[in-house]
């Protein structure tokens, strides 16, 4: 966990890229994840350069799979110094945007993009940020933080992956407290903490919630369906806030 | 954890145990792989498997009892078995209210062969924390009484209704107890009444409260040191299997929402929203201000969720309460635990490569990935998400095959 006033002997930053095709921005222009994509190099960089010890992953999050764009799971590659660039800049550079072409190479042609799994990719993030924590030197002050670049919107379907990896996450800061007085934040923006109903999917403010549900074995919705016509209000059902995909 | 009934000799009557040849150091004269193979073994070890499907109880209602008689002053838990209990309590309070955010606690002194309450059951884990602090200074004299403990709890645990758990945990240093009748009937009420009294003896095993806890369904423990102590408390924050057959029934809740700044009716008013008294802090005189959640049923404030709302007796709670226990319905299955034979090079989840001192490696059966023991680990234990099969489209789903639409 990292200190509220005092800084960090060394920050580690999580980039989750999300590169599904079916993204709106980019089936309109498909140039724009170049775009993106040296934007996120550039940020990247200049988070190296902050200091030594600061250290980076890129996770890149395709439809059929995510995988580490750096660093490279096995030998890294071989750079020399080109145009005066610092080797690490060149290695990241390199490393990123090898591993992307491949990773978009290597996605099955006969299926249809389907919706982009970010929170799989988080949960990938967090693994690398536990190990970063476990294996440094006992003294160091490490701080960790992800930031997830996407164009998709949110699907229920994930609903169960990003609470648990919100969970997870509630230790790990985002960005350096010390540094967050000199960001400009965005909003706090009003999120919406109710739960759904489970006939209506609508936002309910009073709801009726299953005792077995939220404490039991999950197994049929029949026992909804005998308490529901007892009760007049709408019913919620804990286990069931995620509509069934055969609905949608 | 019960002690099981060994056919071999007790403890003090075994040779010494010679802890020191269990290290070795390798050619190169380091014990690391030996370090990593025990830190492996023991969490092999704290991962015990889980006892298959059961039912779980996650609404719970769990009475903390402390014992505060002489034998709590002794020493051999620093600095005293009392301060060395209210100390790991503050953390167990903490992390019960984080791991059961819907659950309700309360705390009973054992003190002077009377059972006194100190927090009436509740959500609030401040006041716990404070109460626990309050107690540091509390005279140890006396003999505790296990059976007016149990009167007391029944007493506050009986007009509960039905659809949350019922527990006791009692923390019991004393090998006495001094009890007005007999307490093998107190037991029988329990029983029927589904209270799950459970134990953590700090002294030794005790015959009637291994009686009590068998009887009641409930788990015995006796520590071996503050370590062994603190994993023993913590493993009363996962939500046990229930005591008996709760109905399916519907609990009225509240979900407090405002509407957003933009929709309000005159957008060219000033937006501060009223101040109002927080009804959370309503004795400390605190709490004035603007923000906070609105119960929906009577419009008091609170500043903080889960409440349970003073005027009209409504839980209220937000979507990420109901959502803390999803893991306990919706598991990660387990991974297999394989040779290292060189099948993989790296683990899937951190990128940590393989060496020889990783003597196994695990395997999720559903994505087939290979990952490092420690990142298993992290997945079983606080993830609760397989970073493979969560990116993977077949396999992210987590509703289970039996939902029928």
């Amino acid at each position: 966990m990292a200190d509220d006033d005092v800084p960090s002997d060394s920050s580690l930053l999580v980039v989750i890229v999300d590169t599904n095709p079916n993204q709106r921005y980019i089936i309109e222009d498909p140039k724009m994840l170049t775009n993106v994509l040296d934007a996120v190099v550039a940020f990247s960089n200049s988070h190296l350069m902050q200091k030594a010890s600061n250290e980076l992953a890129v996770i890149g999050c395709h439809f059929h799979k995510s995988e580490y764009l750096y660093p490279s799971p096995g030998k890294p590659l071989d750079v020399r110094q080109i145009d005066g660039q610092y080797e690490l800049f060149t290695l990241v550079e390199k490393t990123i945007k090898m591993r992307l072409v491949n990773l978009i190479k290597s996605q099955p042609q006969e299926e249809k993009p389907g919706e982009s799994l970010l929170a799989g990719a988080l949960a990938l993030g967090l693994c690398f940020i536990a190990r970063s924590r476990r294996s440094a030197i006992p003294g160091l002050r490490t701080s960790s933080r992800i930031l997830v670049v996407t164009g998709s919107a949110d699907t229920a379907a994930q609903y169960i992956n990003y609470m648990n990896v919100f969970f997870t996450a509630q230790w790990v800061f985002l960005p350096e407290a010390n540094e967050r007085s000199k960001l400009v934040l965005p909003g706090r923006g009003r999120v919406d903490y109710r739960a759904a109903c489970f006939c209506h999917r609508e936002l309910l403010t009073i709801g009726y919630v299953c005792s077995v549900c939220l404490s039991g074995e999950f197994t049929t919705l029949r026992h909804f369906e005998k308490a529901a016509r007892h009760e007049n209000p709408l019913v919620v059902a804990a286990g069931n806030y995620i509509p069934d995909p055969v609905d949608q | 954890m019960a002690d099981e009934d060994d056919p071999k000799e007790y403890r003090w009557e075994t040779g010494y145990e010679k802890t020191w040849e269990a290290i070795k150091e390798d050619e190169d004269g380091l014990v690391e792989s030996l370090v990593a193979e025990f830190a492996q073994k023991a969490a092999r070890k704290a991962a015990a498997p889980r006892k298959g499907p059961v039912r779980l109880g996650m609404m719970r209602h769990l009475l903390l009892a402390i014992d505060c008689s002489e034998a709590m002053s002794s020493q051999d838990l620093k600095p005293s078995r009392f301060l060395c209990t209210l100390k790991l309590l503050e953390k167990f309070v903490e992390e019960f209210f984080d791991q059961n955010p819907l659950s309700q606690l309360g705390l009973i002194a054992m003190k002077n062969k009377r059972a006194e309450k100190i927090t009436d059951l509740s959500g609030n884990v401040r006041k716990h924390i404070k109460a626990i602090q309050g107690l540091s200074n509390t005279p140890l004299t006396g003999e505790p009484s296990l059976q007016n403990t149990l009167e007391l709890a029944g007493r506050i645990l009986r007009p509960l209704p039905g659809h949350a758990s019922r527990e006791l945990l009692v923390l019991f240093a004393s090998l006495t107890t001094c009890d007005p009748s007999d307490i093998n009937t107190t037991i029988e009420t329990l029983k029927t009444d589904g209270i799950r009294c459970s134990v953590i003896g700090l002294a030794a095993e005790v015959r009637i409260c291994k009686k009590m806890c068998q009887d009641t369904n409930g788990d015995y423990g006796v520590v071996l040191d503050d370590c062994h102590y603190q994993s023993l408390l913590l493993e009363y924050t996962s939500p046990p299997p229930r005591a008996r057959s709760l109905d399916a029934g519907l609990v009225k809740m509240g979900f407090p929402h405002s509407t957003p700044l933009e929709e309000q009716a005159d957008p060219g008013a000033n937006v501060d929203p009223p101040i109002t008294v927080c009804m959370c802090h309503l004795e400390e005189g605190e709490g004035i201000g603007g923000e906070g959640h609105l119960c929906p049923q009577c419009r008091s404030k609170y500043c903080s969720l889960p409440a349970q709302c003073r005027t009209c007796g409504l839980t209220l709670a937000s979507a990420p309460h109901l959502a803390r226990s999803y893991h306990h319905l919706f598991p990660v299955e387990p991974y297999e635990e394989l040779d290292n034979d060189g099948q993989a090079q790296y683990c899937f989840g951190c990128l940590r490569t393989f060496t020889d001192i990783d003597k196994k490696i695990h395997r999720c059966p559903r994505c087939k990935e290979y990952y490092c023991w420690e990142c298993e680990g992290a997945v079983t234990a606080t993830l609760h998400v397989c970073p493979g099969c969560a990116t993977r489209p077949h396999l992210y789903q987590r509703l289970p095959s039996t939902t029928s639409s």
